[in-house]
């Protein structure tokens, strides 16, 4: 079906902003005039060129940035733990490993994400087509909001770091900008990811709304159908009427039940009664309702009924292709979630590696700073413990934001099964049930996970692992460092007093409550001499 | 508002009403809309007045924290902090955003239980949650009082304790709030569970002796009345998890930091031999974390025996036997779980894993202790 | 969906009729991997012609049978005399590792380790320990389960013919890897015995080579074991892939675009090639269960093992690399590389196998509910086997511990590191400790 229906706009329509700064920072190389026309990605040597270059840059940069600023490092090693070094160095350049990744997939994928786009819109055809639209104006404002709060943070960690904390009389400290390129370009790339899922959860939405307003147009129309004077309040009557009794009476429920089951048969065959659903709630279910204008649909030519109330699912052949219409719908956005998940595959498993490390790293250092160690100097954000809640705030809410997202896309396409079964229950159509059953079944192996190159789901049970990772590390590494501090202590105090050496080297050992409470004197005694 | 609730149910209401936990008119009061507003206007002081207190604690300089002590000053303030997120929690979930659901899970649960007769069956009904409720709030009175007799009271002890106690207090009847919603929830279970038992007598019984005409019909429509509860159901376990989604996160972790940072001072203050009982206070918080424990996973507990006794019903017909794989499959679709937002299923092995990590934690720090008491400042 | 994947070209019933005779129409080998060789292979050829080296390898070794072939598409049970050879090889492996652990217990295998501390040398032992273990379960194993591996065997080729029998093509193994993991665990071994000689000084006995070289030949033999444990999943894998790229042929991705008449004659075939499929994905299933009984007592000893022998060589190379005393001996580093190489790339390539064969397993379901089912008929096929495969997931499991798949790889190595930093820091903890006794002496 070539058709064009001009009337669905593309997504990527929305992306305008994002796109320029994107290909200006150098995080895509897809082509900006192709763009600005035709709103497609396509591929761009030049732009390729001009991101390579970039990408070189940057590392340049930031190895001079490194360079220039293990100046202090020096006396560091020199004092502190191997371990707490090698651990710095491998710190200072996983940002950098991460914008790489970010960069170079981007690169290997310059193709492949404009065929991605290229799908969605198709699929938002499709959705056109079953009368189902899909409202994208609020994509543009998710993306400005959160490009507003990135800058927010950046220049809120960059700046404040720099006037509270680098020494700006030398004209090298400028280099100190560079610090902050990593993470505001793995930023900008997780944004594309981010509002990208949110544009695939909103079409799980519309789906689910349409299958929704198919229940409610029914309750409607068979409330009508029943023709009843008092229809806001059909249930009260109803269920009263057919409530079976408490479950702790028992057979003699059964008896009653046969004794008198003239009534039901009788009911059966003539009211409608109790097919009405009890409750008339005319109130969408969703969390967040989004507005899927609706288009009004075909008449329907049914001699019986008036233009008020019709309903689709009283047609079970009819419905029949819509329901399957939509169901394939599911699947290809199902399909279309995964190609996402496998584009984005490295670079989220890099920011979780990077996210865990920092958490990890920046609460460590903290400490540390507190006990008036001294720290690698690109981790100087950790002597400030304002600054370190930014930061912290900064990278688990990029973290958590992807998790939290891609949790609630697998949640709304989830939903669907549960709304194609309110509607096979409320038509009660033995020809719907068949139908409902058959596509339920599918839709149970429609699958949307997320995960990070099958390491481990992005899920929010991750966060229960990770956050116990975090505290368990910290813990440990927290404890030796107290152990190490406290050899050393003995070493200087050895040094200095001579006698009272051998009592604290003592009191370390058997920590018995005496000589813990003459050692607590001691060190309290000779801290001073640290500083 | 058109649903009804019994006289219990209402009194315990009104109660979660005045600690500003339930945020909604009761059916039957007047102006429920100035209700609504004032309640919610309620709930703001309230809020207020615990992030004062909660502010103070941490930017005092008096004794509210243990000052000698790097590490226990860390350690109250940590739970101060993780109170007062849990109170921030508590009380944002009042606002109306989050109030929709709570209101959603009521009108659901009172549109379709007519309420039992008399004050005994009522009594009956909601026992399991009136003891729970009861027996908490008894024990954590009887310890408090014998806490207060018995302890000689020095600064630090009296400023911490009555200024943490409000938010426990706080907290537990929170927890005690979800054990209610759990506990309306799990009696709608039972009630499916048992009507559809009784369906299954029915057919077995149909089969053996005299069927009719039209029997089959009458067990089809039936099925599909349980269908519709079952769904009914599931938007009430629903909406219970979107009303309380983060204070059922926040209420159990600061309890579960509380329940770790006090068993550690419990083995420290009986090693140290100091003379401070208060770890006896942390009583009642080891229980509520089981009791919510278990409510939640007795709800959880009854989605597959409702599948076993679905799948006993005879059938013979082929429209019963398609109404009935309709059934399971809408079971298999809505899967009644619950998890606080989605981090951890809340059943009994989430009680084990709390214990291990406490155990942990505990032996982590133990090993801190004698280096921790050296090198603090 | 994938648009470069290998599609099987339904051809309509009448002419798949034909096709069995002349195989001439059937576009296979696009780029693709599956389906390399002629169908007709001339009888006689081997069979599992990919792992031929490695199966000769294991055969020599007396971990496998040296099973007579049939014909083409069958084996049959060893011959007596070979039997015996494997027999005797057997036993013969068992009297070396006992005389092994013997001189290991006499002072002359002391001079074994390269001693750095009181500690490493510890390690080394439970490390010599583990492999034996490993190895003498390994043979153990073998020896119990020759019927199996020849039943698991017979079913693969079954299978193989079934296929082309019906569809004309022939299944490749594809199985290359094998060979060059082969050819790695063969270069390290050698170099790690190179390296050990080297450095031992002092005059050197035959025991002391012996004791060597039968370690490294025990190293390198479960390493093969595990290898060729990977060649069959892979080997299942593909088999696997088959029937989905077979299933695939009829979803919805494959139906756009084409008019009424095409779809019917396109779904024709479909109740047919259904029921070939699941009977084939049943069989396949049944095929990876006995798989996973034969190895997964050898898997999970070696995974035991190979954990044990990443974190202690990370933990040497660590120690080397941070040495304060400026001597970093190259011989350790590179003997440290060589392990930590060799161990790396086999526990990725058993996850690997393991974790697509899995996968593969079990998208066969989702593949199917995407296929579009018009009439009651079809749905009816459709859902049948869906309802089967709701609960069902398959797994490669450990012996029952753990599933084996990409995520064991992870916890694997995250645990490596939270075993490293307590053990790193209890060393630092060890050297100043031994820094400030030095002081106080002074």
């Amino acid at each position: 079906m070539s058709q064009v229906t001009p009337m669905v706009q593309p997504l990527l329509l929305q992306f305008q902003q994002l796109f320029f700064l994107s290909k200006v920072v150098g995080v895509l190389p897809q082509d900006l005039t192709k763009f600005r026309h035709k709103n497609v990605l396509e591929k761009s040597r030049n732009g390729m060129i001009y991101m390579l270059g970039m990408l070189a840059l940057y590392v340049g940069l930031y190895n001079l940035l490194i360079y220039s600023f293990s100046e202090e490092d020096r006396t560091l090693k020199a004092t502190q733990s191997t371990l707490t070094f090698v651990i710095g160095l491998f710190l200072t350049y996983i940002g950098l490993i991460m914008m790489a990744t970010d960069q170079v997939t981007a690169l290997f994928n310059q193709g492949k994400l404009g065929e991605l786009y290229e799908r969605i819109r198709v699929v938002d055809e499709r959705l056109y087509r079953e009368q189902c639209l899909v409202n994208n104006s609020c994509i543009a404002k998710r993306i400005r909001i959160m490009l507003v709060m990135t800058i927010i943070f950046e220049l809120f960690i960059l700046l404040t770091t720099y006037i509270e904390l680098v020494d700006y009389t030398q004209w090298l400290s400028l280099l100190w900008m560079v610090s902050a390129i990593p993470t505001f370009i793995n930023t900008l790339d997780k944004i594309w990811f981010a509002v990208s899922l949110f544009a695939l959860k909103e079409r799980f939405e519309a789906i689910n709304a349409t299958l929704e307003d198919l229940v409610t147009e029914h309750e409607k129309f068979q409330t009508w159908l029943t023709g009843d004077a008092d229809a806001p309040e059909p249930h009260t009557a109803d269920s009263s009427e057919t409530q079976p009794p408490q479950y702790d009476s028992n057979l003699e429920y059964l008896y009653k039940e046969l004794g008198g089951i003239d009534i039901g048969s009788l009911r059966g065959s003539g009211g409608k009664n109790n097919k009405v659903a009890p409750i008339a709630h005319s109130l969408n279910s969703f969390g967040e309702s989004i507005q899927t204008p609706r288009k009004p649909h075909q008449p329907n030519p049914n001699p019986m009924m008036n233009m008020a109330h019709e309903s689709e699912l009283s047609n079970a052949t009819k419905v029949e292709e819509k329901l399957n219409n939509l169901c394939q719908v599911h699947d290809e956005i199902c399909e279309i979630g995964k190609a996402m998940n496998g584009l984005w595959s490295y670079p989220i498993l890099s920011l979780m590696a990077y996210g865990f490390l920092i958490f990890t790293a920046q609460l460590y250092f903290l400490y540390c700073a507190t006990r008036a160690q001294s720290i690698p100097s690109l981790f100087r954000s950790a002597k400030n413990p304002f600054i370190t809640v930014i930061v912290l705030v900064y990278t688990s809410g990029k973290c958590i934001y992807l998790i939290y997202l891609s949790w609630k896309t697998s949640l709304a396409s989830k939903r669907t099964g549960i709304s194609l079964h309110k509607c096979g229950v409320v038509a009660d159509d033995n020809l719907l049930y068949e139908i409902v059953n058959h596509l339920s079944l599918k839709l149970l192996n429609h699958s949307v996970d997320f995960s990070a190159c099958g390491f481990f789901t992005l899920d929010m049970e991750t966060l229960y692992g990770v956050s116990g990772g975090i505290t368990s590390y910290l813990i440990i590494l927290i404890q030796f460092n107290l152990a190490a501090q406290q050899a050393k202590d003995a070493i200087q105090s050895f040094n200095s007093f001579n006698d009272t050496a051998g009592l604290v080297g003592a009191a370390t050992e058997f920590g018995n409550e005496s000589s813990t409470l003459y050692d607590l004197v001691t060190t309290t005694m000779m801290t001073p001499s640290n500083y | 508002m058109g649903y009804h609730i019994d006289r219990v149910l209402r009194l315990h209401l009104r109660f979660y009403q005045l600690l500003g936990l339930h945020g909604l008119p009761l059916p039957g009061d007047a102006h429920p809309s100035r209700k609504a507003w004032l309640l919610q206007f309620w709930a703001g002081c309230l809020l207020t007045g615990f992030s004062t207190i909660a502010f103070v604690c941490l930017t005092s300089d008096d004794d509210y924290l243990y000052h000698d002590d790097a590490f226990s000053c860390f350690n109250d303030g940590m739970k101060y902090g993780f109170a007062e997120m849990a109170v921030l929690s508590i009380y944002g979930e009042t606002l109306p955003g989050q109030r929709y659901h709570l209101a959603r899970f009521w009108q659901l649960y009172g549109a379709r239980t007519p309420p039992a007769g008399t004050l005994r069956q009522q009594l009956v009904q909601h026992r399991r949650y009136l003891i729970q409720l009861y027996g908490l709030v008894f024990l954590e009175l009887v310890l408090l009082c014998l806490f207060v007799s018995v302890q000689d009271i020095s600064h630090h002890i009296l400023l911490f304790w009555s200024t943490f106690q409000p938010f426990v207090f706080l907290v537990h009847l929170r927890n005690t709030q979800f054990l209610l919603h759990l506990e309306l929830l799990r009696q709608q279970l039972v009630q499916l569970e048992c009507e559809l038992g009784l369906l299954v007598e029915y057919s077995s019984f149909a089969s053996v002796a005299a069927s009719f005409a039209g029997f089959e019909d009458y067990l089809r429509r039936r099925v599909r009345e349980k269908q519709l509860m079952y769904e009914r159901i599931y938007e009430l376990c629903i909406s219970f998890s979107r009303a309380f989604s983060y204070s059922v996160l926040t209420v159990l972790l600061m309890i579960y930091i509380r329940i770790t940072v006090d068993c550690y001072f419990l083995y420290y203050t009986i090693y140290m031999s100091i003379d401070n009982i208060d770890y006896y206070m942390l009583m009642p918080a080891v229980m509520q974390i089981p009791a919510f424990l278990y409510a939640s996973q007795s709800c959880m507990q009854m989605v597959p025996r409702i599948a076993y006794q679905l799948h006993n019903i005879l059938t013979t017909s082929s429209a019963l036997s398609l109404q009935i794989q309709n059934f399971s499959l809408q079971i298999l679709h809505e899967p009644v779980r619950i998890d606080c937002l989605g981090i951890i299923v809340l059943d009994n092995h989430l009680l084990t894993r709390i214990a291990c990590a406490v155990c942990t934690y505990i032996i982590f720090t133990v090993q801190l202790m004698p280096k921790l008491s050296g090198s603090s400042i | 969906m994938s648009p470069n994947s290998w599609v099987i070209e339904m051809a309509a019933h009448k002419s798949r009729l034909q096709v069995r005779r002349s195989l001439s129409p059937h576009p296979h080998a696009l780029g693709s991997d599956a389906f390399v060789r002629s169908p007709h292979a001339p009888v006689g050829n081997p069979v599992f012609e990919d792992i031929g080296t490695i199966l000769s390898v294991l055969k020599a070794s007396g971990l496998l049978p040296i099973y007579e072939q049939v014909s083409s598409f069958e084996v049959g049970p060893p011959t007596r005399t070979n039997e015996f050879y494997s027999f005797f090889v057997r036993g013969v492996v068992h009297a070396l590792t006992i005389f092994n652990i013997y001189s290991l217990m006499t002072p002359n295998g002391a001079k074994l380790f390269i001693s750095l501390r009181e500690t490493d040398n510890v390690n080394q032992w439970i490390e010599l320990l583990l492999c034996i273990l490993t190895y003498t379960l390994t043979v153990f194993v073998c020896a119990r389960n020759t019927k199996c591996i020849i039943q698991i065997m017979n079913e693969i080729l079954k299978l193989d013919q079934e296929v082309l029998r019906q569809f004309g093509v022939a299944l490749s193994n594809n199985c290359n890897f094998s060979i060059k993991f082969l050819l790695l665990i063969a270069a390290c071994q050698a170099y790690i015995i190179f390296i050990r000689i080297h450095v031992l000084d002092g005059v050197i006995t035959p025991t002391t080579y012996i004791l060597i070289g039968f370690y490294a030949i025990q190293n390198g033999l479960t390493a093969t074991y595990i290898v060729f444990a990977s060649a069959l999943l892979r080997i299942v894998c593909i088999r696997f892939q088959f029937v989905n790229r077979l299933l695939n042929g009829y979803s919805y991705a494959q139906l756009l675009g084409k008019s009424r008449r095409q779809l019917q004659s396109h779904m024709e075939s479909f109740p047919e090639d259904s029921l070939f499929i699941y009977r084939t994905h049943n069989r396949l299933l049944r095929i990876y269960k006995s798989i996973n009984e034969c190895c997964s007592l050898i898997i999970v000893c070696f995974l035991g093992y190979s954990f044990y022998t990443v974190t202690t060589n990370w933990y040497n190379l660590f120690v080397q690399i941070t040495n304060n005393k400026g001597v970093i001996s190259s011989h350790i580093m590179q003997w440290c590389l060589a392990w930590l190489c060799l161990h790396t790339a086999l526990l990725t390539l058993l996850s690997r196998s393991c974790g697509a064969t899995t996968n593969e397993a079990n998208i066969t379901s989702q593949i199917l509910a995407r296929v579009y089912g018009k009439s009651k008929e079809f749905q009816n096929i459709i859902d049948k086997f869906l309802t089967k495969s709701i609960k069902q997931e398959v797994q490669f499991t450990a012996y029952g511990f753990f599933a084996i798949d990409n995520s064991t790889l992870f916890k694997i190595f995250s645990a490596v590191t939270t075993y490293l930093v307590i053990l790193i820091q209890f060393k630092q903890l060890e050297d100043s400790k031994l820094e400030e006794q030095l002081q106080e002496t002074n």
